[in-house]
């Protein structure tokens, strides 16, 4: 199962306005819904044996914006860029999101930095958080696992 | 939809120093002489000084030091930057008024002006001092349709514009400190402050904040960075015109956009050819960590390369930068 593989499940998915699709093949199960704002989540759980690491593509290609995780119902919400992690806005204020808080999909957990540039990571799934898996001012690479949310 | 004060001020300022009579303005935009006499009226309220003379007509002698959304639209020569204003007299950050703007919607290269922001801020939270008109505090929204990965080319775009912008207005040479302030002779004069919402493949939105200490005087700067920073008035000793600065640096911000995301080696090269950063022995504070080490390259994402003393190198994407030598 690669990335490109993904990218065209979700092509046929638009092509076909199909909101859900799971598919079950050589120890993965891939489910694929879409969200609410029409993004694809991707959930990807070991079938028979434990997955892979999600793909921490060289070049930026499309990459999930949540990822599997042994546990049941648990996301793994991703960088989506590289750059600096912050956990608040500023340093006086108080993290964004704290151990055991509950999240929804708009909920900003955190902030990245490249460049001076801010963005706000918002959760993409209603849960709560069960770790951060970053520290604060650490940088951090593309694909990387920053929180584990435990799915409502 | 222009309005009839933008098309009035269009005409004057194509021709300064040139009277308009009543008669010639309304043939011009197919009004009657009172209708002329109403907007010249309501111009003069917003502080244009617009002399009437007996026999000749209306001449434009002064614009007023605001940043009105019509003026800007009579002078600014680009298709779409710039070409959506707000301009207020204070807000709290341009950054949080484009911010919930791009959210409801408004187009590419909307741009929000303030004559003074109330909190303004820099990386962090750290507050940006922005008097009541004296700088340009602006915030610019693109939705440039690209992956999250190219963002900083826009930030350095926006670096580069501005060091145009000062020198075709001011004669001033301004150098770029990494990642993207600019500098002159050895303090900082703007600062750039962007604001990204992405999916995991592409923008979509960004907010460029772009700060330009313009008409400060000494005494305006707060002790604590007096030493580490200027303005265009301190540096030339002169009025700089705010409305020059602002459409001189939309314009050239146009011509890199146009051709954006292409050409990003030729923009990363017009970098580092400007860049003060380069080649000097630096030390960066990322969160609680400091790395030390000589700034030898940028790399494709504009990213300081640092190469430290074991002769390893270390890639750096964000942090407060000193340059020791």
């Amino acid at each position: 199962m690669n990335l490109k593989e993904i990218k065209e499940m979700i092509s046929l998915m638009d092509e076909h306005e199909i909101s859900e699709f799971q598919l079950e093949r050589d120890g993965f199960k891939v489910l694929l819904k879409k969200g609410i704002s029409g993004n694809v989540i991707v959930e990807r759980a070991p079938a028979s044996q434990p997955a892979a690491a999600p793909v921490a593509a060289a070049v930026p290609e499309t990459v999930p914006t949540a990822a599997p995780v042994a546990e049941e119902g648990v996301i793994e919400i991703l960088s989506p860029m590289v750059g600096t992690f912050y956990r608040s806005s500023s340093p006086e204020a108080d993290p964004h999101v704290q151990l055991g808080d509950s999240v929804t999909e708009d909920s900003v957990v955190c902030i990245l930095e490249a460049m001076k540039v801010m963005n706000e990571i918002k959760s993409e799934v209603k849960g709560k958080i069960t770790e951060v898996l970053v520290e604060n001012g650490e940088a951090v690479e593309y694909g990387q696992p920053l929180f584990k949310v435990k799915k409502d | 939809m222009k309005s009839i004060e933008e098309s009035i001020l269009r005409l004057f300022l194509q021709q300064p120093d040139q009277p308009f009579s009543g008669e010639s303005l309304a043939q011009s935009l197919g009004l009657s002489r009172t209708a002329i006499w109403n907007h010249i009226k309501s111009l003069r309220e917003l502080g244009y000084q617009i002399e009437a003379r007996p026999h000749v007509g209306y001449l434009l002698a002064e614009t007023p030091d605001r940043f009105i959304a019509d003026e800007i639209y009579a002078r600014l020569k680009t298709e779409v930057i710039g070409q959506n204003v707000l301009s207020f007299e204070a807000v709290d950050s341009t950054n949080d008024v484009a911010s919930s703007m791009a959210e409801e919607g408004s187009r590419e290269g909307t741009l929000i002006l303030a004559e003074t922001q109330r909190k303004g801020r820099g990386r962090l939270g750290r507050e940006w001092i922005s008097p009541k008109q004296t700088g340009l505090w602006s915030s610019l929204i693109l939705r440039p349709e690209v992956h999250p990965s190219k963002v900083a080319s826009l930030t350095l775009m926006a670096a580069l514009s501005m060091m145009k912008a000062i020198e075709k207005t001011t004669g001033l040479k301004a150098e770029i400190k990494w990642p993207n302030d600019l500098y002159l002779n050895g303090k900082k004069v703007c600062g750039i402050l962007s604001e990204m919402r992405s999916e995991p493949d592409q923008i979509r939105y960004i907010i460029l904040g772009l700060g330009v200490n313009i008409n400060l005087e000494q005494d305006e700067l707060p002790k604590e960075i007096e030493a580490s920073a200027t303005s265009l008035l301190i540096e030339t000793g002169k009025y700089v015109s705010r409305m020059d600065l602002l459409c001189h640096y939309l314009e050239a911000f146009e011509v890199y956009y146009q051709n954006f995301p292409n050409d990003l080696g030729l923009l990363l090269e017009e970098v580092k050819k400007n860049c003060l950063t380069l080649g000097k022995q630096v030390s960066v504070v990322v969160g609680d960590q400091t790395v030390t080490g000589q700034a030898v390259e940028l790399d494709e994402t504009g990213a300081l390369v640092l190469e430290k003393k074991d002769g390893t190198t270390e890639k750096i994407y964000s942090g407060d930068l000193s340059v020791c030598s």
